[in-house]
């Protein structure tokens, strides 16, 4: 009687896979990581409560109902946050906001993420006149102190969220230039790239598939930590009313129209900023976290 | 070294030509017809057409920014729409209001910085240092402009002190201390809280290399160790930062400035930005910014010539 012998099927090595549950692994040990990463997920599912769907059954007000005679009323339990100086319920329209500002966080780092990788990678990797010339160009973008060239941007396009992305998003590319042209610098000169282009491989093949992959992590570090200043950089536009406008619940704007009314009723001015600075925190915390779980070196 | 200073003064003139490209670009990225709206909605097509022809709008790009970088060598940034005063003029008497609200904050970032990086390196792992790093992590994700309202209502409005703050600034900076301490608070804050992490990291660093294991194994006391070999080497990179912060403090002057009441730059450019006075918000744009490229290249300048092990060449 012949006897069956079984043997397991290895499983076919997924570089990428392993990548991302090694990342996994060690995001889990760091309890800062942890508790910005369950943040984030809670924003995320605010946000989801804070759309038309979803809003009008959980919530008890609706972001832009005004009612007058219950304006500026302080926290209480009917109203948890208060109301603003329209008798808006705040709490409502912070729910409403987060979904703006995760919206506004994640585009204008995408877009801004996406066009600066390309010039880096492209910078880093063909080196020479085509260097010098895109990172002049992100020198000439870095030369403009702080939140100076989002805020000349917007001036010229005029205030909406859609303007509000693009300041911010073009506010992104030079630090995601800089990064990703560095690390691909050091990947360009390791002897596998030498192979790919003596094996024939084209240069669109050696970028996306050898050194993109390799400069992953501190595109992500940046991308979480870049989400942080966006947020920041879009609340304080539209805290100086160049961003998004009144009535929309965002909070910079919030802020802006309740300044008026920070005497008699601080909290039209606490709660929005409060809710900046947690999201801020959280990100900031979880790119904290990645950064040490992706380059154990800066683990200090 | 000279050398250096000539390369570094070199490399910069294509950057200060992209910035001025850029700033000079301003105006014809405006959607629309840029003399009508900067005119106002009302405005007869006699005034829109006076109004380009003094902007120069009708001649070719090429031209117009000739004849704009020719004048702003020549220290003439064009006149405010609003007022018909020359920008040069403008920005003369509000530069020094925002350069000491930066200097000011650079000065108490560093200050609280360094001290709070310091101690949390040297305490790695303890209370004292997780405590700061906390702390630090808040004041980085504090946005200036909530904290300075903040700072308000609880030192203004709800406790009846510093009542001054509050006062308009018709002469620009604050007359006394009480003016210049919450502004300086509020946009010095985040710069505190980068420096404090970098210090902290730097060190760390220092103190993990083998000449502090020597220092330390021929019985050199401990505050000799962090203070005198440690440190120095510690804080070249803290330099960088500090220049950045620099920066950072030029352009989050605009949002303190607002808030505070304070006639700077900042508050100048926010109201040019609001009655779309586009001479003007150039005007500051490209001061500002040249400022940073020269503080940037101060900041490189004296990074290298306090790490000896950089090859200047």
């Amino acid at each position: 009687m012949s006897k069956q012998v079984e043997t397991a099927t290895p499983a076919k090595y997924n570089p990428k896979l392993e990548y991302y549950k090694e990342l996994w692994r060690q995001l889990r040990k760091n309890k800062a990581a942890v508790v910005g990463g369950g943040f984030i997920v809670l924003f995320i599912l605010i946000s989801i409560i804070g759309t038309p769907w979803i809003g009008p059954h959980v919530l008890t007000y609706a972001p832009d109902a005004v009612d007058i005679p219950n304006k500026l009323q302080p926290p209480s339990a009917d109203h948890w946050f208060g109301t603003d100086n329209y008798g808006r319920d705040i709490f409502t329209r912070i729910i409403y906001g987060m979904k703006l500002t995760l919206f506004i966080g994640f585009t204008s780092v995408a877009i801004g993420g996406i066009f600066g990788v390309i010039f880096g990678v492209v910078a880093g990797y063909f080196g020479g006149w085509v260097d010098t010339i895109i990172m002049r160009i992100m020198d000439v973008l870095l030369a403009f102190p702080g939140i100076l060239l989002a805020l000349a941007i917007v001036s010229v396009l005029g205030g909406s969220i859609q303007n509000m992305i693009i300041a911010v998003s073009i506010y992104s590319v030079p630090a995601f230039a800089r990064i990703v042209r560095g690390s691909t610098l050091s990947v360009r000169k390791l002897e596998y790239i030498d192979a790919m282009k003596a094996l024939g491989a084209s240069h669109t093949r050696i970028i996306f598939k050898h050194i993109l992959p390799n400069v992953m992590s501190p595109i992500i570090v940046q991308a979480t930590m870049r989400i942080a200043s966006a947020v920041l950089t879009a609340s304080g536009l539209s805290f100086l009313g160049l961003g998004v406008k009144p009535p929309t619940p965002e909070w910079g704007a919030m802020m802006n129209e309740g300044r008026n009314f920070m005497r008699e009723s601080p909290h039209v001015i606490m709660f929005p900023g409060m809710m900046i600075v947690i999201v801020v925190l959280a990100f900031n915390i979880f790119g904290d976290g990645l950064r040490d779980a992706l380059d154990p070196k800066m683990k200090k | 070294m000279t050398k250096y200073i000539v390369r570094r003064l070199l490399q910069m003139i294509p950057v200060l030509i992209g910035v001025s490209i850029l700033v000079f670009s301003l105006m014809h990225l405006i959607p629309g017809n840029a003399a009508q709206i900067m005119a106002g909605e009302g405005a007869s097509p006699e005034t829109i057409k006076q109004l380009e022809e003094k902007l120069g709008l009708n001649d070719p790009l090429v031209v117009q920014y000739g004849k704009y970088m020719s004048r702003v060598v020549q220290g003439d940034l064009g006149d405010s729409i609003r007022n018909g005063r020359p920008v040069i003029e403008e920005i003369k008497t509000r530069f020094w209001v925002t350069a000491e609200l930066a200097i000011y904050s650079t000065i108490l970032a560093v200050f609280i910085g360094l001290i709070a990086g310091i101690v949390s390196a040297v305490r790695h792992y303890t209370w004292a240092d997780v405590s700061i790093m906390i702390v630090a992590l808040f004041g980085l994700s504090m946005p200036n402009f909530w904290l300075g309202l903040v700072l308000i209502q609880w030192f203004a409005v709800g406790g009846d002190w510093l009542p001054e703050i509050l006062k308009m600034r018709p002469s620009g900076w604050g007359e006394s201390w009480r003016q210049v301490v919450l502004p300086v608070i509020a946009l010095g804050t985040g710069g505190a809280a980068i420096i404090a992490r970098m210090t902290r990291s730097s060190m760390l660093e220092v103190i993990g290399q083998d000449y502090i294991r020597t220092a330390r194994a021929k019985g050199v006391s401990e505050r000799v160790v962090i203070y005198r070999h440690a440190l120095k080497n510690a804080l070249i990179p803290v330099i960088t930062v500090v220049g950045l912060e620099f920066g950072a403090f030029l352009g989050g002057a605009v949002i303190t400035e607002t808030i505070f009441a304070i006639n700077g730059m900042g508050r100048l450019t926010i109201q040019a930005i609001q009655q779309r006075d586009f001479p003007v918000v150039q005007g500051t744009v490209l001061v500002l910014s040249m400022l940073f490229v020269f503080v940037n290249l101060i900041v490189d300048v004296s990074y290298r010539f306090l790490n000896k092990r950089i090859d200047l060449n």
